[in-house]
């Protein structure tokens, strides 16, 4: 039996990807921006931020929501970063020397966030937004206070005139964009990077493959029913710090990458908007706090940073004033959190609500969207 | 019937796994000192100028050969810098003029970050053609601004 598409339906399902698809086709033409421009634009911000969004996928499936404590691992990524540029490794072995020293402080960092979160379940997001400003804290003291004191820095043209602490921006010239070049390839005027490309194919089979492992179908379990999961005999809390160790150590890769394509690196505060940022570009790829796909993430992205590139544009042309449509994307990016969080708790209400009522007739609609949504 | 292993086979569990974590340690220890070796960069600077003491004359017109990368033309007094990544370089030049060698090796060692590279010297079959060479930074008169405690610093976000 086929069903019906309903429209409504869908509208309701996807509405702020439904929302910002309006805004960019509104946007688009009035930023008089070219095509090639702008597709150029979005392929190479899908290879720079698509790896970050993805360090999303991983908590949402076991329940813990957004992992805005991401921001950790994207703070363990610029600190390996900071030594191979101290200790000059070039090209994609900096890259791969960055990996190296961020991922056991990733993994540090990550094991903290975890049982910390595991401390505050039901309200794991903004308990790992908090965690990511006081890391923050912990960072600028080490970054700001014991490198080049402490920490033992090679070099001087990336420490403070005063002998230690890290400059405010360092100079990624020695790794900037040496993944995104390593296999450039030219086509019908674009420029496509690859190699990034294949570490993004690589992370979502990876991701395909984790979810069919005894591992992954726990954190999916767990991410449904957490006390069926316990009753069962998983282990909820490991399981839960896995989530959250994996999605840190992959906020770090993404961090890395995302700060190679940039070839420079604002020392204190690059990583502060990271979790947003990630965040904002899966909720408007039309995922929820409890579900997380592939598709959402390369959704989002394009259109997150669709918006990005043209509203600047349309704000000059409408108001002679880039600044607005600065205001504009910023306002959207926010809005697309808030609503997304406000409609993922409208629709377990109302599932609730769907569910009581066809308990109390003891009917269950199955068109109805009733439980957890 | 409990699930718990017996004594022995606890311990055989627990060897094994300290094995596993000693060997993932090893590996990533062995790795990160691979990704070291090979990654480690060092900026070459090449000189074709006379010397101080008149011993090699610089070359009118000379191509230089720096491992696979594009080769160099350089002309008298010029001076080049390339990039290099790992210890053992070749250099080869390509000259009518007369040369006592056309191809040399050398290796820098992990502390050295910038290498000053003499082709007349080379070229008459001097061993020590090159030399480290070292970038004394000028400590600033005035300090950077610090990020204060109140506002470290903007929020700008960085996409």
């Amino acid at each position: 039996m086929t069903k019906k598409f309903d429209f409504k339906r869908f509208v309701d399902d996807n509405v702020v990807v439904v929302i910002f698809l309006v805004l960019t086709a509104i946007a688009t033409p009035i930023s008089g921006l070219s095509a090639n421009y702008i597709l150029q634009d979005i392929f190479t911000r899908i290879g720079r931020n698509s790896f970050l969004v993805f360090s999303l996928i991983l908590p949402i499936m076991a329940g813990m929501g957004i992992n805005f404590g991401m921001v950790l691992g994207a703070m363990a990524g610029q600190l390996g970063l900071i030594w191979a540029v101290d200790w000059n490794i070039s090209g994609v072995w900096g890259l791969g020397f960055g990996v190296l020293i961020g991922l056991p402080i990733a993994i540090g960092l990550g094991i903290v966030c975890g049982s910390v979160l595991n401390r505050a379940k039901g309200r794991e997001m903004a308990t790992g937004y908090i965690l990511g400003f006081f890391m923050d804290g912990v960072y600028q003291f080490v970054v700001l206070y014991l490198m080049g004191a402490i920490i033992p820095m090679r070099s001087a043209a990336l420490t403070l005139s005063r002998g230690y602490g890290v400059r405010n921006t360092v100079n990624l010239d020695s790794v900037r964009q040496s993944l995104d070049k390593l296999l450039m390839v030219k086509a019908f005027g674009l420029n496509f990077p690859i190699a990034t490309y294949l570490v993004i194919a690589l992370l979502c089979v990876f991701i395909i493959w984790f979810r069919k492992t005894k591992l992954g179908q726990d954190m999916r379990a767990i991410g449904q029913d957490q006390p069926v999961s316990n009753a069962s005999g998983i282990p909820v809390e490991k399981t839960r710090i896995i989530a959250i160790v994996m999605s840190t150590v992959l906020a770090m890769i993404g961090q890395i990458i995302f700060l190679q394509n940039m070839g420079n690196m604002a020392t204190y505060n690059a990583h502060r908007q990271t979790g947003f940022f990630a965040a904002a570009a899966i909720l408007v790829g039309g995922a929820s706090v409890t579900k997380a796909t592939i598709p959402n993430v390369f959704v989002g992205v394009v259109l997150l940073h669709l918006m990005y590139i043209v509203m600047p544009r349309a704000g000059a042309q409408l108001f002679g004033s880039a600044q607005i449509g600065e205001y504009f994307r910023d306002a959207f990016s926010y809005g697309a959190i808030a609503l997304a969080l406000v409609l993922h708790a409208w629709r377990k209400r109302r599932g609730v609500a769907i569910d009581r009522a066809g308990m109390r007739q003891n009917t269950v609609d199955p068109d109805a969207k009733g439980g957890v949504v | 019937m409990s699930d718990k292993p017996k004594n022995g086979n606890g311990a055989a569990v627990r060897t094994r796994r300290f094995v596993v974590r000693a060997a993932i340690v090893a590996v990533y220890l062995a790795l990160s000192v691979f990704v070291f070796l090979n990654g480690r960069g060092h900026t070459l600077l090449i000189d074709n100028k006379t010397l101080p003491d008149g011993g090699a004359q610089a070359f009118r017109r000379v191509k230089v050969f720096i491992d696979g990368q594009d080769p160099l033309e350089m002309y008298a007094r010029d001076r080049e810098l390339v990039k290099l990544t790992g210890q053992t370089h070749r250099v080869r030049i390509e000259t009518q003029e007369g040369a006592t060698r056309l191809e040399a090796s050398f290796r820098i060692d992990l502390k050295t970050d910038m290498v000053l590279l003499s082709i007349p010297k080379m070229a008459a079959g001097a061993d020590d053609f090159w030399e480290p060479f070292v970038v004394v930074y000028e400590k600033q008169s005035r300090d950077e601004e610090l990020p204060s405690l109140d506002d470290p610093v903007l929020l700008e976000p960085t996409l």
